[in-house]
């Protein structure tokens, strides 16, 4: 069943009767995504493989080939995007000659945020992983260190950047958080602070 | 020395602040190992405790839009899962300290109300994935599968602009011939064996000693129940309902040294079916 606001409400699992979300609608049968299996990209989709790993062996069949294919190259489909996607990619260009000058870099850092912001626009007009593609920039990259921050995590930046101004998928999401990951840009970043929780949110709604 | 996580540790891992005692204390007992072990089961605990409280409280954040009814429904919430659902509340309250800074003090608090719901919502999404891949994160080999847990291989999944847990799979139910196979695993000898030195110790146990907790008088309730009939019943309806940290300890293969937050159960456990446990306590550390 696809998706549509009209009919979809979420669950909220209330109260101990309910910790589950509630059953699947018919038609949703799930089969598994592999996660926490060791897949073999290039293995063959029917035949069994065996995965040996020091003195172990895992049987196990082979997931379906990775059919992942980048969405976001080729010619721009979106102008605006285009256009913001070169800037930041000047911005990035900038951030990644001033690694070693604090002062530089957090002035970069904050011009790139504001252009990548103003982009907050297109939310609407474009499709939903648009906008996971734009938290996750802004949320990985205004939360790291220039000391976190190497010419590679900048490339994967640049990457990033550049597939705004195409069509996005989950797909692609789903990519670009691993290429994060790798390059040591950490989206859970936010949440290692120590803060007093409930003193701030007295702060924030008082 | 081989470690076996369970679900709470792991969830320091993932998250890995510099700040935790935990993980403090947990490195250095890692230095010490030669591998790093966790199972499916532990990850199915993982997808129905803090995915699942994530997936939650964005389904309760996208049908209020509002971040204070959701936030005052989490301590509700959280009143179900004590282990978990303080930290969802802790972890999130970070993201908005982080993020906005002082820039969304100067608004007025509808508006504070809601940009905060429309931004958390976003980042949950981006979140919730990130989290459930983290699991396998920093163990030495892939997870064992004793209990072919087939929602370890699930997670979240997405649905419109929010995730959820999946409760019914194509390898359930627990008939032993497809899917789980919890009953087999328990029906191995020596697996049999040990939960039958659990079950005698819980039964030795009087229901009204402080120790004996309300998890503990489940399991003691479970096994009572596949000592008689022989037979498990759904994994659904039990596993998440109490018995997983003794799934876990009968699992853990005698070799390894099972490593948890939780004293209360495993001491317990451990004790009754002879596996070395250790546990990682900001107070005291204490191992069998």
């Amino acid at each position: 069943m696809k998706y549509s606001p009209q009919n979809f409400t979420p669950s909220e699992n209330e109260g101990e009767d309910h910790l589950i979300s509630p059953p699947l609608r018919s038609g949703q049968g799930g089969t598994g995504d592999f996660a926490g299996r060791q897949p073999a990209p290039q293995a063959s989709t029917t035949t069994p493989v065996q995965y040996i790993t020091y003195n172990i062996t895992v049987n196990q069949t082979a997931p379906a080939a990775s059919a992942y294919q980048p969405t976001y190259q080729g010619t721009a489909a979106f102008t605006k995007e285009a256009a913001t996607a070169r800037s930041l990619r000047e911005l990035l260009s900038q951030l990644g000659a001033s690694l070693d000058d604090p002062c530089n870099f957090e002035q970069t850092r904050a011009a790139f945020v504001s252009v990548l912001r103003d982009l907050g626009a297109r939310k609407q007009a474009r499709e939903p992983h648009f906008t996971d593609i734009l938290t996750m920039l802004e949320v990985g990259f205004a939360c790291t260190d220039a000391s976190d921050l190497s010419a590679e995590s900048i490339g994967v930046l640049e990457e990033v950047v550049s597939a705004l101004a195409h069509e996005l998928t989950a797909d692609d999401v789903r990519h670009f958080r691993k290429r994060f990951r790798e390059s040591g840009i950490d989206i859970l970043r936010p949440l290692d602070t120590a803060a007093d929780v409930s003193k701030l949110i007295k702060e924030l709604f008082t | 020395m081989k470690l076996q996580l369970d679900t709470t540790v792991i969830f320091h891992c993932i998250l890995d602040r510099c700040d935790d005692p935990i993980m403090l204390l947990y490195g250095q007992l890692k230095k010490q190992a030669d591998s790093v072990h966790a199972s499916t089961f532990t990850k199915k605990e993982f997808a129905f405790s803090l995915i699942s409280d994530c997936c939650s409280f964005q389904a309760k954040l996208f049908n209020t839009k509002s971040f204070l009814e959701a936030y005052t429904w989490i301590d509700k919430y959280s009143y179900f899962k004590k282990r978990f659902g303080p930290r969802i509340h802790e972890m999130l309250a970070h993201f908005i300290l982080e993020h906005y800074g002082n820039e969304i003090l100067e608004c007025d608090v509808q508006t504070k109300n809601r940009v905060i719901a429309e931004h958390l919502l976003e980042y949950l999404r981006l979140i919730i994935p990130e989290l459930w891949e983290r699991f396998d994160n920093g163990l030495t080999l892939p997870l064992d599968d004793r209990t072919k847990c087939a929602f370890a291989y699930i997670g979240p999944v997405e649905e419109g602009r929010v995730f959820r847990i999946r409760t019914k799979t194509a390898r359930h139910p627990c008939d032993g011939s497809e899917g789980c196979s919890l009953e087999s695993m328990l029906k191995g000898k020596d697996s049999r064996r040990r939960a039958l030195s659990l079950l005698k110790a819980l039964q030795g146990m009087p229901d009204s000693d402080e120790k004996k907790t309300r998890e503990l008088k489940q399991i003691q309730r479970f096994l009572q129940e596949f000592f008689e009939s022989g037979r498990c019943t759904s994994c659904y309806e039990m596993c998440n309902k109490g018995i997983g940290d003794m799934v876990i300890a009968l699992e853990t293969l005698p070799d390894r040294t099972l490593v948890t937050t939780n004293t209360k159960e495993y001491e317990i456990i451990c004790t009754a079916i002879s596996q070395n446990y250790y546990v990682i306590s900001t107070h005291a550390n204490r191992s069998s």
